[in-house]
């Protein structure tokens, strides 16, 4: 008998576990990711040097930064296309490499990567699928969300450069991701669009969604709950706007950036 | 399995709005076909042979040109007419008959192959004139041929069909995979593919179906122009070509995904025509047979997929052997493994450090 129960315990067990999400619930305050000693290199280049760090649901985390200082592949191994050579990374509580927390993770990579001959429909309802998505609504709605309904089935070559960044977007966006990360989302926007850009990115912040978005532009900063300094693939300083500010003791975040970066070099 | 499915419809729906590949791959390869057929049925008319000397020597030289060399004979009045005839390229060379039975045969040296050909006729006109039998009987003379198949004869270009069946289905496969691959992984979309739950395997599957729906519909195309252009003819079932298309153009798909990791742009992508597609088109048995190969290119020639597309559809139209016999069973084999060790190279090459 004793055995018997333990027999059916464990199948209990084994059912509810079937029946559990296979994430945390957002309503959790548990971070959306969380960075722990993460080191990447390429060769001789060093493009992540021991980052940690940890974004908490429904924040927009700014990860701000010249060029090629190593904002990309952090955004890369946060979506699980790379793998650190070093440390680990947690997405909606889950360690990585899992392929099945990929379906709640939005990426936008800096270049707009779209299939030009098909349509924003096509495009749209091409990553839908491959999200495991067979509801045509969704694709409708997310057009409508970024403003492409009316020209939704004509082919993207035929889009102005505003539009394929839409369609980008909306392929990131169709599958409801509570995890979204923007690589320089706003580069080369107008203002209008970018306006609009930030007004979604918002929105979605606000329904609970957390993003992460790599700039150079240090007027989009403000915009960000959190902002993380990076520079030669380390984080140097992270915190509001606000704190960031008062570390490099200056109002001004293009200053603050120059010279937390000069105290970097000197150290270095 | 819905996922390898939206990628075979997204490959085929960009293939659709792309009417100049499409009309690449559809329309060229039945061009050719039909270019290729019309030039070798003609290069197949008898070429004509200039004769001159004795009446009764010369009638019977005709039908001896006729019935041995398939050749044309053209009564020309005196030795330096036919000399005059083969320096002008009138004709392919020509035959002076002495009235004592003497043959002198007039080539033109940079005509190949004919020289051989004709020297044998010469040898047999000789002798024909030293036995002097009637030339009408020797006319009507004709051999009972008892025909293992193929009654009445192929031509060339009938026996040439099915290996070129199988080099359209290679090349163009070849060359559409591996540029659009190329494409996918140059412009970000296969990164992005990556960042969904899709598995690599999906992504090649979903190739693999979409191009080779397009191998087969283009197999068909060449298929109908070669039977009802061409008036090719063949001694097994038409349809018996289409899985082994299938399966040329799956060997294509995967080898063109591998080797577009190998390319940063489109054109070095082509760079690998001649590099993969040219020595298949020599050694494959395409135009000469792999038997006539000399002994060091055999081995190449058998590590080689398009050797086994070729020699399967020669066996199944050609020969009019079954699909599941022991001879195209072991090539579709051989294709089956060239396959499965380029499809998995080509899943290797799409790099994702996810499981």
């Amino acid at each position: 008998m004793a055995a018997d129960d333990v027999d059916g315990a464990t199948c209990r067990d084994e059912m509810a576990s079937q029946e559990k999400p296979v994430r945390p619930t957002p309503s959790v305050a548990a971070p959306s990711v969380i960075v722990r000693g993460v080191s990447k290199s390429f060769g001789n280049v060093h493009a992540l040097a021991d980052i940690d760090l940890q974004i908490q649901p429904g924040t927009i985390y700014g990860l701000l930064g010249p060029s090629g200082a190593g904002k990309t592949t952090l955004v890369r191994v946060m979506a699980g296309l790379l793998r650190p050579d070093v440390g680990d990374v947690d997405i909606l509580g889950q360690r990585l490499p899992d392929p099945e927390v990929l379906a709640h993770i939005g990426y936008v990579p800096q270049l707009p990567a779209v299939y030009d001959e098909l349509s924003a429909r096509q495009n749209v309802a091409f990553f839908a699928a491959l999200q495991g998505l067979r509801d045509a609504d969704a694709v409708d709605d997310v057009l409508a969300l970024v403003g492409l309904a009316d020209r939704a089935d004509s082919p993207v070559h035929e889009y102005s450069g505003g539009m394929v960044r839409r369609v980008s977007l909306a392929i990131a966006l169709v599958h409801r991701p509570r995890l979204l990360l923007l690589d320089e989302p706003t580069v080369g926007l107008d203002p209008v669009l970018r306006q609009a850009f930030w007004e979604h990115f918002r929105a979605l912040a606000d329904g609970g969604s957390t993003l992460v978005v790599t700039t150079h532009v240090m007027d989009e900063a403000d915009r960000m709950d959190r902002l993380g300094l990076v520079r030669a693939g380390r984080l140097l300083v992270e915190g509001t706007p606000h704190d960031v500010r008062t570390t490099a003791g200056t109002d001004n975040l293009e200053a603050a950036f120059l010279a937390l970066a000069d105290d970097d070099e000197v150290m270095a | 399995m819905t996922r390898t499915l939206a990628i075979t419809r997204r490959v085929l729906g960009q293939l659709r709005r792309d009417h100049r590949t499409l009309a690449l791959v559809m329309i060229v390869p039945a061009l050719t076909m039909l270019l290729i057929g019309t030039l070798v049925r003609n290069a197949a008319v008898q070429p004509a042979i200039a004769v001159a000397g004795p009446p009764a020597s010369v009638a019977r030289l005709t039908v001896a040109l006729d019935v041995l060399a398939g050749a044309d004979a053209i009564v020309a009045q005196s030795a330096d007419e036919v000399a005059r005839l083969v320096d002008d390229g009138d004709v392919a060379a020509g035959f002076v008959l002495s009235e004592t039975g003497g043959v002198e045969l007039v080539l033109d040296g940079t005509v190949p192959g004919i020289g051989q050909r004709l020297g044998r006729v010469a040898l047999a006109a000789g002798l024909l004139s030293a036995a002097d039998p009637d030339p009408a009987e020797l006319a009507a003379a004709q051999p009972a041929i008892s025909w293992v198949r193929g009654e009445g004869g192929f031509e060339t270009i009938d026996a040439a069909a099915p290996a070129m069946i199988a080099f359209f289905s290679l090349f163009f496969v070849f060359l559409l995979t591996s540029v659009s691959f190329l494409r996918e992984r140059t412009g970000g979309t296969l990164e992005r593919i990556m960042a969904t739950p899709a598995r690599r395997r999906e992504l090649v599957g979903g190739y693999v179906l979409g191009f080779g729906v397009l191998a087969l519909v283009q197999g068909a195309i060449i298929t109908g122009v070669a039977v009802w252009g061409l008036g090719i003819r063949h001694e097994g079932p038409i349809a018996a070509a289409f899985p082994l298309v299938a399966l040329i153009s799956l060997v294509s798909v995967v080898l063109g995904i591998f080797l577009s990791a190998f390319s940063r742009t489109e054109l070095q992508a082509i760079q690998f025509i001649p590099i993969v597609i040219t020595p298949q088109a020599l050694l494959s048995g395409v135009v000469w047979p792999i038997e006539s190969l000399p002994g060091w290119l055999q081995p190449i020639a058998h590590g080689l997929p398009l050797t086994y597309g070729v020699d399967a559809l020669e066996r199944v139209l050609l020969r009019g052997e079954g699909l599941l016999s022991m001879g195209p069973l072991v090539d579709a084999l051989a294709l089956l493994a060239f396959a499965s060790a380029f499809a998995a190279l080509a899943i290797a090459s799409i790099r994702r450090e996810v499981a």
